[in-house]
């Protein structure tokens, strides 16, 4: 293990507690963060994780506990006051500007200035290239964050955090949009930090990466703590029913509906948002899943077949006949039903 | 398990924002230019249409008509970058200039502390929109709304609702307004009118905040997305006081060459003036939601705007029909510019 066990921690909340209106997000929750250490959070939604975030990136202030930075206690205000503190929080959401380079995004909020107080270009154009060699990403700095794939985004993302000097990064499901090797990237990229002595928060839905990556993992539950516990020797059983609460053989029972009458068909779709032969068949009372990367087409593909996007080629076959469809009124007519477009595919209803 | 059969996706990838369409294509270059590519063109064809137009004296003439609008506009694209929209403008200049002319015409204040306090006014004005839209947490559209009709009858109040000097207190002075706000109005440098190198001063100033100082960054992170600035320690609030606050400034200059131009000021002078100055930003280029864009385009779209005025003049066509006109291609050119962007991208 790259952390020393028994350091004074960088960071601790000692019985922090937080309300909402008509909920306790989090209630009587100790924990403590160690230089070099990447420390594991994970817990069901609503269980705590946003708000224990929040409290230590300076959004949220605690109503009642104490923060401790290095053993003294801290009240942080404000983000800004995190921020000086060291503390760079990683947000699922994008916290770049779309519209500027990626130099003047590591840079935000504290652009490099000359004697007379103006921005200095090119020391930030300097600075974001040794920024980014430093960490080994092969982005340029002058190009726009908009034209950047997802999972550079979050590269730069990560590269402006590690470049505030910050000792404790917090990285919220920061895997959520990456691949496989981008993953393992990332990954490698955290021991790396770790191992210069920052420590990470590192929170995520995906167990296999939690229990991959870190070196204690604390788990919550309804806004308490249930355990932290060192990383060796857990299992992804052992943290899902801690999480839960009592063991379950699968998280969701899954039940067999599906017939072998084709419903909805889809043969060599093509369309303008760069789907290129797509072809598949949905079967009366099947679920079907389409996964993929952020931008692989699932979406575009499910917009396709809804009608909110022309087809360039291809056909869509629902109930055997061939749908020509032009509006997703026209698909409502038909008998697809869609939910909210970016989260499912149009449930072939009827 | 749930059966899947003969299952197979293959999507495509992300092609229009990946930049390599772009680059590809060679008309993207051109593209870009979209508001400069349409000036162009608007000028190539009065040369052509029109002998006087490429005169000098009526060239000078389009800069001194379209001065006041770019002073503005200069204001409303730092106001449009941070997401925002100033309504206030045309109603600040009017109230900056009332403070200003009674100053100088009744009270016979010094012009010099005039200016000055014709200028406090218009900073104050846009300084109160900032507040109360920052501290408030009100809508700008709102907040601008109201400060538009505010400063409109503070004016009204400070002129008695007459023009100032006006004709029932004319003979009471000893002369209208002095000589150096009709300079700053009507004067000439070198064959070039003063408004129009006021405004293209207030240009500079304008392109060298945006591009050269932290607040002027800031308001792009602000504009661009609001809660990545306000994690990055950047204060939203502060910014978005600064920002109508420049607005407020533009104005009170605005309104000051806009009374040495007509040798007079009223309550209710440059009506409508807070549309032509949002009109030229979008025209410009400026991303009406905010974050992207600038003064360089915003000039373009005065000058389109300007030029299409005095053009339409020199062809003799009806002001009525100017109206018509001019809103047609208002329209026209940001449809375009939406769908050149939709295609090629930024």
């Amino acid at each position: 293990m790259a952390w020393a066990g028994n350091t004074q921690p960088l960071w601790e909340l000692r019985r922090v507690s937080k309300h909402f209106p008509g909920v306790k997000a989090l209630d009587d929750v100790s924990v403590t963060i160690r230089p070099g250490e990447i420390h594991g959070l994970v817990g069901e939604n609503g269980s705590g994780k946003s708000t224990l975030i929040k409290c230590l990136s300076g959004v949220h202030q605690p109503d009642e506990g104490i923060l401790l930075h290095r053993g003294r206690s801290v009240v942080l205000p404000n983000p800004h006051a995190a921020q000086l503190m060291g503390v760079a929080t990683i947000y699922q959401e994008f916290s770049l500007v779309p519209s500027l380079t990626v130099a003047e995004n590591l840079y935000l909020g504290r652009l490099p200035q000359t004697r007379g107080r103006l921005v200095d270009w090119g020391a930030m154009r300097e600075g974001a290239h040794r920024i980014l060699e430093t960490l080994g990403l092969e982005i340029d700095p002058n190009s726009v964050v908009g034209n950047l794939s997802v999972a550079e985004q979050q590269l730069v993302e990560i590269a402006k955090s590690v470049s505030t000097d910050a000792t404790l990064l917090i990285m919220d499901e920061p895997t959520t949009a990456l691949g496989l090797p981008e993953t393992k990237r990332l990954h490698k990229l955290i021991r790396t930090l770790a191992s210069h002595g920052r420590a990470v928060l590192y929170v995520s839905h995906r167990l296999d990466d939690v229990l991959e990556v870190s070196h204690r993992i604390t788990v919550l539950k309804d806004g308490r703590v249930v355990a932290t516990r060192p990383n060796s020797g857990m299992t992804h059983r052992d943290v899902i029913r801690l999480m839960v609460g009592s063991e379950i053989e699968e998280y969701y029972p899954k039940e067999h509906h599906a017939s072998d009458t084709p419903l909805l068909t889809v043969r060599g779709l093509r369309t303008a948002a760069g789907v290129t032969d797509a072809t598949f068949t949905v079967h009366r009372g099947e679920v079907l899943g389409l996964a993929g990367m952020l931008g692989s087409g699932r979406t575009a593909i499910a917009r396709a077949i809804f009608g909110l996007e022309p087809l360039v080629d291809g056909v869509i076959e629902f109930k055997g006949r061939r749908l020509r469809l032009r509006s997703p009124r026209e698909a409502i007519a038909a008998g697809l039903g869609s939910g909210t477009v970016p989260r499912c595919l149009p449930g072939a209803a009827r | 398990m749930t059966k899947v059969s003969d299952a197979h996706v293959s999507g495509g990838q992300p092609t229009s924002v990946d930049g390599f369409e772009i680059a590809r294509n060679p008309w993207s270059w051109l593209m870009r230019g979209g508001p400069f590519i349409a000036l162009s063109v608007l000028v190539l064809y009065l040369a052509f249409a029109s002998p006087r137009f490429l005169g000098f004296g009526n060239l000078m003439n389009v800069l001194r008509q379209v001065a006041i609008n770019a002073i503005l506009a200069v204001g409303q694209t730092v106001v449009i970058l941070s997401a925002g929209i100033d309504l206030s403008v045309g109603a600040i200049l009017a109230l900056s200039a009332s403070v200003g002319a009674v100053a100088m015409a009744y009270w016979e204040w010094n012009v010099w502390l005039s200016m000055l306090v014709a200028l406090l006014v218009g900073v104050i004005c846009g300084m109160v929109n900032g507040i109360v839209i920052a501290k408030g947490r009100i809508p700008d559209f709102i907040a601008t709304i109201g400060m538009m009709s505010a400063a409109r009858g503070l004016a009204l109040i400070v002129t008695d609702g007459l023009p100032v000097p006006s004709h029932l207190t004319a003979l009471t002075l000893r002369a209208g307004l002095p000589s150096e706000l009709i300079w700053l109005g009507s004067g000439v440098v070198l064959g070039v009118p003063v408004p129009a190198i006021v405004a293209a001063l207030m240009v500079v100033f304008g392109w060298f905040i945006l591009r050269y100082t932290s607040f002027g960054r800031a308001l792009y992170a602000v504009g661009g997305n609001r809660e990545a600035a306000r994690v990055s320690g950047i204060s939203v609030e502060r910014t978005k006081i600064l920002v109508y606050t420049f607005s407020g400034l533009m104005a009170g200059i605005a309104g000051l060459v806009l009374t040495g131009r007509l040798n007079s000021a009223n309550a209710l002078m440059a009506e409508g003036a807070e549309l032509q100055s949002i009109a030229a930003v979008v025209i410009g280029g400026t991303n009406l939601f905010g974050g992207e864009g600038g003064v360089g385009g915003t000039i373009i779209g005065v000058l389109i705007m300007g030029v299409l005025n005095n053009g339409l003049n020199l062809m003799n066509v009806s002001a009525f029909w100017q109206r018509v006109i001019m809103g047609a291609i208002i329209v026209g050119v940001v449809v375009f510019d939406q769908w050149r962007r939709r295609r090629f991208g930024d």
